[in-house]
């Protein structure tokens, strides 16, 4: 029954909290360097609706045949070289839009700084005397 | 007693934040153009939106008929629609070119059955898998500029090579917006929303921005959109946004962090959330109206 009112609360929490959101007023100019801040500003309102939230294919949206785009946190771990993921995130693939016509080299490369700081979840271990924490 | 936020109330808090946020995010100013309509002849527009022609399953277990029924209602519209307009997924995407190619066919067939001037744009189901090589082949360009009885209609792509437009798009989008006079009335019709409306689940244009900033030098615009299944106006910009009644089925109001998904189709009230809708354009102002297929007493809705 308070789901809907938790859910606000986390939602409004998070979006408060999200710690890259500019204040209001202060508007945002293009970086003259790529940073890991831009990268992680980026990814949120460009590729977590595919990628999930977390980088872990936990999308949030299919794509048209129903199917979802791949996890993201681990490529580095996985041997994916900057080089790859430049020219995937520039160019895309299949159904990885290609992000060059819209987006300047800055923030391409401030998009594969974020993509290689993502690390994969460790299995959690919930213990029945302390609920998991909200995010 | 504990009260409990309603959906809506949620939704309207949180993209009354997002309306506040993109505000600070740009530097267009409050319009302030005042020009008398160019276009003087009353028209009556329809919008069709995302009919995933070729769908099977749970969410509308009889396209087909439903499709019918909304073209039926399309074609007793008194007064008579003067064009349909029609803001993408026409079609379920498909693997295989030829089982595409027969979807997109057979609604251009039906649309043409009509025998009221039409255009379309691609959604990203209609794109799929081609980046919209074959809605270019058989329906049209992916963005155009017509002007239809003295109204400027803008097409837009912002679903073929992501849920942006991209540089040369906008570009010729910029070159084609200084030729218009302040008086000149303006539609602009893309698949996806162009403002911000729900990024996580893809409802937005990631430089929609810049479509704002064009037209800001004119008195009379607006934008339909689809993609998102539900009716929807949202005033941005100064501009009225409206979201189209999908043919096919509804989904959820944005807002909950969860994945997009639509729901069975209803036992009870299978037409829930479809329809179309109509958008007058009479005395140099614009009127838009919702014709749900579920009401019973349509025709007066319409006098
Ligand atoms: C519309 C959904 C969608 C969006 C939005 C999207 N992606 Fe992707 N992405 C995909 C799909 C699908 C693939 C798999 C492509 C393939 O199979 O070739 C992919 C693949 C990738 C890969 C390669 C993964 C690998 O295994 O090598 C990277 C890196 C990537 N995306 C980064 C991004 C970034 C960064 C963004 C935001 C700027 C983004 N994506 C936005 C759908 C999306």
């Amino acid at each position: 029954m308070g789901t809907t009112r938790w859910l606000a609360v986390a939602l409004m929490g998070t979006t408060m909290a999200w710690p890259f959101h500019r204040a209001p007023g202060h508007r945002s100019r293009p970086s003259p360097k790529p940073s890991v801040v831009q990268g992680a500003r980026l990814y949120q309102r460009a590729c977590l609706s595919c990628h999930g939230p977390r980088g872990d294919g936990q999308a949030l949206a299919l794509l048209p045949d129903g199917t979802t785009a791949p996890p993201l946190d681990g490529l580095v771990g996985e041997g994916r070289s900057q080089r790859r993921l430049e020219s995937v995130i520039a160019q895309g693939s299949g159904m990885m839009p290609g992000w060059a016509s819209v987006m300047t080299p800055v923030q391409l490369k401030s998009l594969v700084l974020y993509v290689q700081s993502l690390n994969p979840s460790s299995p959690a271990s919930p213990s029945p005397q302390t609920p998991r924490s909200s995010p | 007693m504990e009260r409990h936020l309603t959906r809506r109330e949620l939704l309207g808090s949180f993209l009354a934040f997002g309306a506040l946020a993109a505000a600070a995010r740009t530097n267009i100013k409050p319009l302030s153009v005042t020009a008398p309509m160019a276009a003087a002849k009353p028209l009556r527009i329809v919008h069709l939106s995302d009919l995933h022609w070729g769908y099977r399953g749970d969410w509308n277990r009889r396209l087909p008929e439903t499709v019918a029924r909304v073209f039926h209602q399309v074609a007793e519209l008194t007064p008579a629609a003067n064009l349909i307009v029609v803001t993408g997924d026409l079609i379920q995407a498909a693997d295989g070119t030829v089982e595409r190619e027969k979807r997109l066919a057979a609604v251009k067939e039906r649309l043409e059955a009509l025998r009221i001037p039409w255009l379309a744009i691609p959604g990203e189901h209609d794109a799929f898998g081609d980046q919209g090589a074959l809605f270019r082949k058989l329906i049209g360009p992916l963005h155009f500029h017509r002007v239809f009885q003295g109204l400027h209609i803008f097409g837009l792509d912002n679903v073929s090579q992501g849920f942006f437009l991209g540089r040369t798009q906008v570009q010729w989008l910029a070159k084609e917006a200084q030729r218009l006079q302040p008086s000149d009335a303006v539609l602009v019709l893309s698949h996806a929303p162009l403002y911000d409306l729900f990024t996580p689940w893809n409802w937005y244009t990631f430089d929609g921005e810049a479509v704002f900033r064009q037209f800001h030098h004119l008195a009379h615009r607006q934008f339909l959109f689809g993609h998102i299944h539900q009716g929807l106006d949202h005033a941005h910009h100064g501009v009225m946004n409206h979201a189209g009644l999908p043919v096919s089925w509804p989904l959820p109001e944005p807002g909950p962090m969860e994945r997009l998904a639509p729901w069975p189709q209803g036992a009870s009230h299978p037409d829930m959330g479809l329809g179309f809708r109509l958008l007058d354009i009479a005395n140099g102002r614009f009127q838009c109206q919702t014709l749900a297929l579920e009401d019973a007493d349509r025709k007066a809705v319409l006098r």
